[in-house]
């Protein structure tokens, strides 16, 4: 296949006759119409949904308390497992819910790369950024791990739920990509909010116990989200 | 007419129906742009100019009159469900159209729907033909228009569609990657492993008609 301009590609598929040129089909009726939001309505409501997820984070957090390590933390550390997750989620629902050129969405090859390598990234970093301190020996008991996840997984369900209700027929086209975007960014969220919180530094831990939880939000996002989110 | 003469008649066609439908589409996006805002007088505007667009979009996924019109209503309740999500400078074709596709797909997954299609009513075709054309060319017409729509309803759907929105609905292969949510370049191939298999299975055809007249 040549690498043509596009009217050429177009024109070059042009001597297949249109099958439906020699009929007329019935003519189109429209539907009666429901009450359906506007669009100002519908900025109220994603407005609304994004403070009360940031402030049910920030409600469990003040709750549960900043790790007491925090102040003896490397300054890459910080970066690396909050800082960036941070950053990385900000750039995904950024992405998310950009309209692109055709307000379709941006190009889907860069909305799955980053919805693939922004959990990845949380889970590569949990396992090899260089651990601050000797590990205590309890570090990477299971009942802890178990814990953390329950906890990750209880604060990302409210942000999730809430995408869900204020985003219904938000995607016309990129649906089932952005809807894990979406999931990722929510993941990584509250992966970084868990990360701030708990002081356990066990790279088995902060794989399982926070991280895991980033790739199941991100696989909600796809597989469940986004039957909301598809126009 | 040959092939290459058929090819360069259809390319300046497809070329003077972009630009009237591009001068079309700016009206459009402001009627939608106002319909998102809540003045629902705008929804008849966009109705009478999308509808049959989207109508025959949807008759040549599905290669049945009667799904496509059943789909065309429900690709405008979707679209009235989510007009708060349009942004204001989008535009509605692209939009619309990705619909009206997430529509045939969510159908084309449903067993009921697979088992309810039908073949496509021949003598329909024959009884809306209006072409002022000898009859050998008006069965010639018919016959080909028949085969491709074979063609198309047995190919895979991911080619059928990038198709579909090439050739007939004239969106641009990054409209078309935009609409179908996969990259420019698989929208490309797609539509030009369509066109092989269509290409092939007029030319057969053609033989055959060739072989049986001599």
């Amino acid at each position: 296949m040549s690498h043509e301009t596009e009217p050429d590609f177009a024109a070059q598929l042009g001597d297949i006759p249109d099958p439906t040129a020699i009929s007329a089909g019935a003519a189109p009726v429209a539907p009666s119409l429901p009450e359906a939001p506007t669009r100002a309505q519908v900025r109220g409501r994603r407005i609304a949904a994004l403070v009360a997820s940031v402030a049910w984070l920030a409600a469990h957090l003040a709750v549960y308390g900043v790790r007491r390590d925090f102040a003896t933390l490397p300054f890459a550390y910080v970066a690396a497992q909050i800082l960036l997750p941070l950053l990385v989620s900000a750039l995904s629902l950024a992405l998310a819910l950009g309209r692109g050129r055709l307000g379709l969405g941006w190009k889907v090859g860069l909305v799955s790369a980053v919805a693939v390598l922004g959990p990845a990234s949380f889970c590569v970093i949990a396992v090899g950024a260089p651990v601050p301190r000797a590990l205590e020996p309890a570090a990477s008991s299971l009942v802890g791990t178990v814990l953390c996840f329950d906890i990750t997984v209880a604060w990302a369900a409210v942000p999730l739920f809430a995408a869900a209700i204020v985003l219904r027929g938000a995607f016309a086209g990129g649906a089932l990509w952005r809807s894990a975007l979406l999931g990722a960014a929510i993941g990584l969220f509250v992966g970084a909010t868990m990360n701030l919180h708990c002081p356990n530094v066990a790279p088995v831990h902060v794989l399982l116990g926070h991280g895991l939880a980033v790739v199941l939000a991100t696989l909600l996002g796809a597989f469940a989200l986004v039957r909301r989110t598809r126009a | 007419m040959t092939a290459a003469g058929r090819a360069a008649a259809a390319g300046a066609s497809t070329k003077r129906d972009a630009l009237v439908h591009a001068v079309a589409s700016s009206s459009l996006d402001q009627a939608m742009a106002r319909y998102a805002e809540g003045d629902d007088r705008a929804f008849s505007e966009l109705f009478n100019v999308l509808a049959p667009r989207l109508q025959n979009f949807l008759r040549r996924l599905s290669g049945s009159p009667e799904l496509a019109h059943d789909l065309t209503q429900e690709t405008f309740l979707r679209m009235h469900r989510a007009r708060g999500s349009f942004v204001r400078g989008n535009a509605v074709v692209p939009w619309a159209y990705a619909i009206a596709r997430n529509c045939f797909v969510s159908e084309a997954r449903s067993l009921k729907s697979r088992s309810a299609r039908k073949a496509v009513d021949i003598t329909e075709h024959e009884a809306a033909t209006g072409l002022e054309a000898n009859a050998e060319e008006v069965a010639s017409a018919r016959q080909r228009a028949e085969i491709v729509e074979r063609t198309l309803a047995g190919m895979s759907l991911t080619n059928r569609e990038a198709f579909v929105l090439i050739r007939f609905e004239g969106q641009s292969v990054a409209e078309a990657a935009q609409i179908l949510g996969a990259s420019e370049g698989a929208v490309k191939l797609r539509a030009f492993r369509a066109y092989e298999v269509l290409r092939a299975a007029l030319s057969e055809a053609e033989g055959v008609k060739k072989g049986e007249h001599a």
